[in-house]
């Protein structure tokens, strides 16, 4: 399955193509998704974490097409 | 169906006349509704070197092509014509009832063209369009003249009116005024209220009742409800927002890398956007002291304009039409120091911003006051701080002295001076009416023209292109210059674009030496992030809705459900590209020339910052504005010598099948195409399609319509 994956700052996006998908075996979770990334135990802790704008735990489980995305305060007026 | 009413009100003041238009489908296919029509509309009817203050303009009223169909963040209201403050293509946008109200009115615009010989409103209720009376709500401030209205019309409407009005600032042509709705809700930018005082128009009322189309409303309302759920459940800790100083101090030293944009909702949830005013004094985000200072010149401000300050006093929250986000709130500042009312909206960051760091101004409680004067003024707080902090800082350096000032000590922070000088603005009294028409005005006049920040004549909104040089290009190319709602790189980080359109670069982590290039990969993102604001603009989106990614916001599918069609991003990217363009032409026709639109030397960093986040930033934004034309296929060398060198195609035909029938003709959303070309049809003389002004926009739509394939679109050479 293939799952998007915007990495916060500091991580590996080795993993992911071009578009930051990646291709992954069926049943993993986001703290599978945090470990493809290289994203640290401690890391992981102080990040706020979603699966398609919804706010999630690391034991998500995830599924064809889903966004995985970190809280990151965005510029605006 | 669609959702589209297929029709628009043209309505001339000086011959008290009006009249409902039809709109041929194949505009709407062009262009959507908003932005679009108003730009299909304005750049036919608007004659070259029209005043913009004069009766040959035209204000425009437009709701979007998804405002009623249920679709979620859609109730923006564009207003556009001629702007005063730059000479070429003026817009603003605002949310509130107003956009629906045009709908229900059954139309899908409404644009005003002439003058007044006294003050009037536009009442429409759907059924009946009438110029009456304004005389008595002249010179009301814009929250009183709507109440006003509202108590007069009580009873008398069915439905409860929606009112877009001006207040003095308008009604003074301030070059600085736009016209509110929703007590104080204000469309503020390019001198809007200006021409709306000008046409001696206080409001335009709306009354209508009529149901608002949609070609498969189921569709658009499961949408909206997985939408929904999500944004539902999207709630922060209480108390959070005392973190954000410190995330802006970390984010100036780090590079834009791909974001979860959905989550932005949780911050406009929880604080509306002044959340981002802590988070932009530390980042480097927001300009400081006239943006020529860095954080160390407010070291700690952060703390003091911390959104929770504000949620404390926040009394409720509210949203616009058909948004589940709710940024907007209502404060109870009754009894604050320097409070003359007992509420206010929520302030904008735009405002904080601009009457905060940017005037080194340490006062809350001051810019409350300010933000409800000048929304009941309805004076742009954006213009109007930019204009203020280059008094100051020619008053520093001995430019301005006291007597000119009529005695006011204009230093930095000085919260006293401050607010006495924007009360003068809006009153148009002594200094303050010297310079209520803006920074350039002002600095022609007074001299200063180095601490002038202005692009194009427009003061630039309230984030810095040294911390993001892609806001730097659009600051620029945008046909309506110094806005910052067109693009940011953090913006398409976020918004993921390559997911709907094959040519837009993916989002990648950059560097600032990425940031800087004028590479063409730069240059499509910047062009990506236009042509997709202009879209969303075209459907009356908010750039809220935006900012949320295509994978949250689906604009795509709710265009499709909407209007019954089966596009894919590349051809709506391509609908963005063509309003972009035509708002471009709408420049060139009026002669203001896009290649002499310039970045402020201190806003493109020379010289570059000593200290902060944005140390030794020197932008090279010529460059990539440069780049960015190129990337629309706009020829740099001709692009300023008429309206038709800036296509990319044209159409060729081979006369051979053509039966004359003119479907082409009516087909073209610009009139650049006649049948006029006389020849002859086997043994009868006829007449056959061909260019007849030089403004086609290469959109392909003659060739779509024609039944004979009479017309293929080709490549300029």
């Amino acid at each position: 399955m293939r799952v998007k994956i915007l990495p916060p700052h500091g991580c590996d996006r080795n993993a992911l193509d071009a578009r930051s998908w990646a291709e992954l075996p069926e049943g993993i979770r986001v703290r599978d998704a945090l470990r493809l990334i290289r994203c640290g135990p401690l890391k992981a802790k102080l990040l706020l974490m979603s699966v398609n704008g919804e706010r999630c735990t690391p034991e998500r489980e995830l599924h064809d097409g889903d966004v995985v995305g970190f809280f990151f305060p965005v510029s605006g007026g | 169906m669609s959702s589209f009413t297929g029709k628009i009100l043209r309505v001339d003041l000086t011959a008290r006349s009006a009249e409902s238009v039809s709109v041929p489908p194949e505009v709407y296919e062009a262009v959507l509704a908003g932005k679009g029509l108003e730009a299909w509309y304005l750049y036919k009817h608007i004659p070259a070197g029209a005043d913009p203050l004069g009766p040959e303009n035209i204000l425009a009223f437009a709701a979007g092509a998804l405002c009623g169909t249920g679709a979620f963040l859609t109730g923006r209201w564009t207003v556009a014509c001629k702007s005063p403050l730059t000479g070429g293509w003026g817009d603003a946008n605002c949310g509130g009832l107003f956009a629906p109200a045009i709908k229900q009115c059954g139309y899908d615009a409404i644009f005003i063209s002439g003058v007044a010989e006294e003050p009037v409103y536009l009442f429409c209720d759907g059924k009946s369009v009438e110029l009456r009376d304004a005389s008595a709500y002249w010179g009301l401030d814009a929250t009183e003249a709507e109440k006003a209205l509202h108590r007069d019309l009580d009873g008398v409407c069915r439905k409860k009116p929606c009112v877009a009005c001006i207040g003095p600032a308008g009604e003074k042509l301030s070059l600085i005024s736009g016209i509110c709705n929703e007590g104080g809700r204000i469309a503020a930018r390019s001198g809007v209220g200006a021409v709306m005082g000008s046409k001696k128009l206080k409001a335009v009322v709306l009354a209508g009742a009529r149901p608002m189309p949609c070609h498969d409303p189921e569709t658009v309302k499961a949408l909206s409800k997985e939408l929904g759920r999500k944004l539902l459940k999207m709630t922060l800790p209480t108390g959070l927002g005392v973190f954000i100083g410190a995330g802006g101090a970390m984010m100036g030293h780090l590079p834009n890398i791909p974001l979860d944009g959905s989550l932005t909702a949780y911050m406009f949830r929880e604080w509306g956007t002044q959340a981002n005013t802590s988070l932009a004094i530390t980042s480097g985000d927001g300009p400081i002291k006239n943006w020529g200072g860095t954080p160390r010149d407010v070291r700690l401000m952060e703390v003091v304009y911390n959104p929770e300050h504000i949620n404390r006093i926040e009394t409720a929250k509210y949203h616009c039409y058909s948004c589940p986000l709710g940024c907007g709130g209502k404060l109870n500042i009754r009894g604050r120091k320097y409070a003359q009312f007992d509420e206010t909206h929520k302030p904008e960051y735009e405002t904080i911003e601009a009457f905060g760091p940017l005037l080194m101004n340490w006062s809350l409680d001051s810019i409350f006051q300010l933000n409800e004067l000048l929304n009941r003024a309805g004076m742009d707080t954006i213009s109007a701080g930019n204009t203020v902090a280059w008094a100051i800082e020619c008053y520093e350096n001995g430019i301005l002295t006291r007597e000119q000032t009529d005695g006011l000590e204009l230093s930095w922070g000085n919260t006293g001076a401050i607010l006495e000088l924007v009360e003068k603005m809006i009153a148009r009294e002594g200094f303050g009416d010297a310079i209520a028409d803006g920074v350039k005005r002002a600095s022609e006049r007074f001299g200063g023209k180095e601490y002038a920040m202005h692009v194009g004549g427009q003061e630039p909104g309230m984030h810095d292109a040294r911390n993001d040089p892609q806001l730097g290009v659009h600051f620029v190319a945008e046909p309506a210059p110094g806005k910052h709602t067109v693009g940011m790189s953090i913006e398409y980080g976020a918004m993921s674009l390559c997911d709907i359109c094959s040519w837009a670069p993916p989002a990648v982590l950059h560097d600032k030496e990425d940031e800087l290039s004028a590479s063409m990969n730069m240059a499509l993102i910047s062009k990506a992030n236009a042509c997709y604001t202009m879209l969303v603009d075209g459907a009356g989106g908010c750039y809220y809705g935006q900012m949320m990614g295509v994978h949250m916001w689906k604009l795509v599918e709710y265009l499709n459900a909407a209007e019954g069609w089966d596009y894919d991003g590349d051809h709506y990217m391509e609908i963005g590209e063509r309003i972009q363009t035509l708002r471009q032409l709408f420049n060139i026709k009026q002669g203001y020339d896009p290649a002499a639109v310039r970045l402020p030397d201190r806003m493109a960093g020379i010289p570059p910052l000593p200290s902060g986040p944005l140390k030794g930033v020197t932008l090279r934004n010529r460059e990539q504005v440069a780049a960015h034309w190129k990337a629309f296929g706009w020829d740099r060398h001709r692009r300023t010598d008429g309206g038709g060198t800036m296509t990319k195609k044209h159409p060729v035909f081979d006369y051979l099948p053509c039966v004359s029938c003119g479907i082409c003709a009516q087909a073209c959303p610009v009139s650049a195409l006649g049948m006029s070309r006389e020849g002859k049809s086997g043994k009868y003389r006829n007449v056959f399609p061909e260019l007849v002004t030089d403004g086609c926009i290469g959109c392909g739509q003659c060739a779509r319509a024609c039944p004979m394939d009479v017309i293929t679109m080709e490549e300029d050479a």
